[in-house]
């Protein structure tokens, strides 16, 4: 343990490593188009041509995750409703609080803390958690074609005494499953659904954010037959618009589906209308110092091909 | 009292939001000073608000401007997204009845915000000024950040947008060891801290007992929330923090963290790993303020608790830019 010592080293160290930051982290400058478009990967937009999912979106979130209709599909129990507000409706079951944001089409659900946990695994135990995600996720209505595995993880803990110099060896506390929202294999940034075990398996918590999307199809646009040069080339020349040329890394390139909120049906339920943009990530825009700051990776979203002014 | 009137929500105040309208929020309390006492002796001056200390706060800073202002001189890149985080802590702690939430941007944050004068740093100010850090319950600040793990200690370090009064350069770049204290003034100072830079809930630093110098083991602070390795500046980040708020208020305060601002996108080496550090008395305090601290009731457990323990969650495996892959 050394985290007693003061001294007056952070003056010093502080000095050298801003001194070091900006020294060592001078980016080399790319001044053209062509020297952005050099530095482009575009690795995640090769191949990625719109197979536009052309099925049904009469996924509604204002309905399919109400308690009424969660409890069965997430929680296999009746939620009882507690409360309802402007900005959430909040229940419990036997085993689980809920809470619900319908404009946001966002639920949280949670094995409550009154209740001691029981082993109640999943088929399959933790080998079972992701297919039971995507199950539970299926049986509030979303189409399989549109739930894509991120990842599954383990979520760790580890603790520490102030007065041991030792921590204690990481400790499973739970398994995550990360799953989004994919059409024709582009992402849809912000929807997302989290499902949380036990070790053993047993469900403990959803987080989920699936919103409503227009149900006209004709209203997203696509972005159809965009290539990965007209895709690189829409980023360099934002990067140059917008005077973010400092780019010392890769320029990584991916296609998602970006959403503006809009009311839809005659009851005016809110849902996404998407776009089909560029995500540029300005990788480690600077050369990381040695022990030293570190800048936040920009990303950059750019429409390859914005629509016309009126 | 009249800057606050000026600058922050009051429940009390009229439903108009001062704040948002005074566009003063790049500009450091201490330099409104002058105008402020001008308007109060013109009569502006607005009395009966409830003391701060009587309600929950919430105070959000971010900085986008590194290439203008007084610490330009380390020469780091401007950011796109960081005053949006602050708006989200602004508009939704405010809606959520929070009495009183202030948002602070570029030049108006700076090391006095973050720093403790019982540290013995001449410019120490986060809980003497009222709109520091220490001053509200939960806290944010949107920055470049980085950690230093050597043999003169092991800490996470965050870019102001300002110097502060006096000039002082090192007020730029403050530290986890030699200038943040949180929650070390009493019972309305800050039990949350949610630092949105890179290596600012780092691994390394953890594991050595470093951000145990945030904290006293008698304070209030409890759950320091932040990122292994780099972290990304995106709309896509912003959208899941706007989340993370929104549904934390009850519960989930540190697992919602992880679970909202993990990010593995395209490519590889280049996760967004972030990890809580909670502070409590017994491993079962931690795991309870994990899952079921929010951002209403806080430490679920009790603000009495000594916070002599210290708990990282994180998800193994997960290898980000800037850090080494987190123990699986």
């Amino acid at each position: 343990m050394t985290r007693n010592h003061r001294s007056s080293y952070a003056a010093a160290s502080v000095l050298a490593l801003a001194v070091g930051f900006a020294a060592q982290s001078a980016p080399a400058q790319p001044a053209s188009l062509a020297g952005l478009l050099a530095k482009m990967d575009k690795s995640g937009v090769v191949g990625k041509e719109p197979a536009f999912y052309s099925g049904t979106f009469a996924w509604n979130a204002s309905t399919a995750l109400s308690p009424a209709r969660a409890g069965g599909a997430l929680a296999g129990e009746a939620l009882e409703t507690l409360t309802v507000d402007p900005r959430r409706t909040t229940a419990r079951s036997p085993h689980y609080r809920y809470e619900w944001r319908p404009a946001a089409g966002a639920a949280f659900l949670q094995w409550r803390e009154d209740v001691p946990p029981s082993p109640y695994p999943v088929p399959g135990g933790p080998a079972g958690v992701v297919d039971d995600a995507v199950r539970r996720l299926a049986a509030l209505g979303v189409v399989r074609e549109e739930i894509a595995l991120v990842r599954r993880l383990p979520l760790l803990s580890q603790a520490l005494a102030e007065d041991s110099s030792t921590p204690t060896a990481p400790r499973l506390e739970a398994w995550k499953v990360f799953l989004e929202r994919r059409l024709g294999g582009t992402a849809v940034e912000g929807s997302r659904a989290v499902f949380t075990y036990t070790p053993d398996g047993t469900l403990t918590k959803a987080l989920i954010r699936w919103p409503s999307l227009d149900p006209d199809p004709s209203h997203h646009r696509t972005n159809a037959g965009v290539a990965p040069n007209e895709a690189a080339l829409a980023v360099a020349r934002y990067l140059i618009e917008t005077g973010q040329t400092d780019v010392g890394g890769a320029i990584v390139l991916d296609f998602s589906f970006r959403s503006e909120d809009v009311l839809v049906g005659a009851e005016q339920r809110p849902a996404l209308r998407l776009t089909r943009k560029v995500e540029a990530t300005l990788d480690e825009a600077r050369p990381a110092p040695e022990d030293g700051l570190h800048e936040r990776i920009r990303v950059a979203v750019v429409d390859p091909r914005p629509p016309a002014l009126p | 009292m009249a800057r606050r009137l000026l600058l922050d929500r009051f429940d009390a105040a009229p439903p108009t939001r001062p704040a948002e309208e005074s566009d003063m929020s790049n500009v450091h309390p201490s330099r409104r000073w002058a105008g402020l006492a001008a308007a109060a002796a013109l009569g502006l001056w607005l009395g009966g608000a409830r003391p701060a200390s009587a309600q929950d706060e919430a105070v959000g800073f971010g900085v986008d401007e590194f290439t203008s202002g007084d610490c330009d001189w380390v020469g780091a890149t401007d950011l796109n997204h960081s005053a949006e985080w602050a708006d989200l802590v602004d508009d939704i702690f405010a809606d959520e009845g929070f009495g009183q939430t202030t948002k602070w941007i570029d030049g108006g944050v700076d090391g006095r915000d973050f720093t403790d004068v019982s540290k013995e740093i001449d410019f120490g100010d986060d809980d003497d000024d009222d709109n520091g850090a220490d001053h509200a319950d939960v806290a944010l600040l949107v920055t470049h950040g980085g950690h230093v793990h050597d043999a003169g200690g092991y800490y996470s370090e965050f870019l102001m947008g300002d110097e502060g009064e006096g000039d002082d350069w090192l007020s730029c770049v403050p530290n986890t060891r030699e200038h943040f204290l949180l929650g070390n003034g009493g019972a309305d100072d800050a039990e949350i801290a949610i630092l949105a830079a890179c290596q600012s809930a780092h691994y390394d630093v953890w594991t050595d007992g470093g951000y145990f110098d945030v904290r006293l083991r008698d304070g209030t602070f409890n759950t320091w929330l932040g990122f292994h390795g780099n972290s990304y500046d995106g709309s896509e980040d912003r959208n899941h923090f706007e989340n993370y708020l929104e549904d934390s208020f009850s519960n989930g305060v540190g697992d919602n963290w992880l679970d909202e601002l993990y990010r593995n996108p395209w490519g590889s080496d280049n996760e967004q790993c972030p990890t809580a550090v909670i502070f409590c008395e017994t491993e079962n305090d931690c795991i309870t303020q994990f899952y079921f601290g929010g951002f209403q009731d806080r430490f679920k457990v009790g603000t009495s608790d000594t916070k002599s323990l210290s708990k990282i969650f994180y998800f193994g495996g997960c290898n980000p830019g800037a850090g080494p892959t987190l123990p699986n």
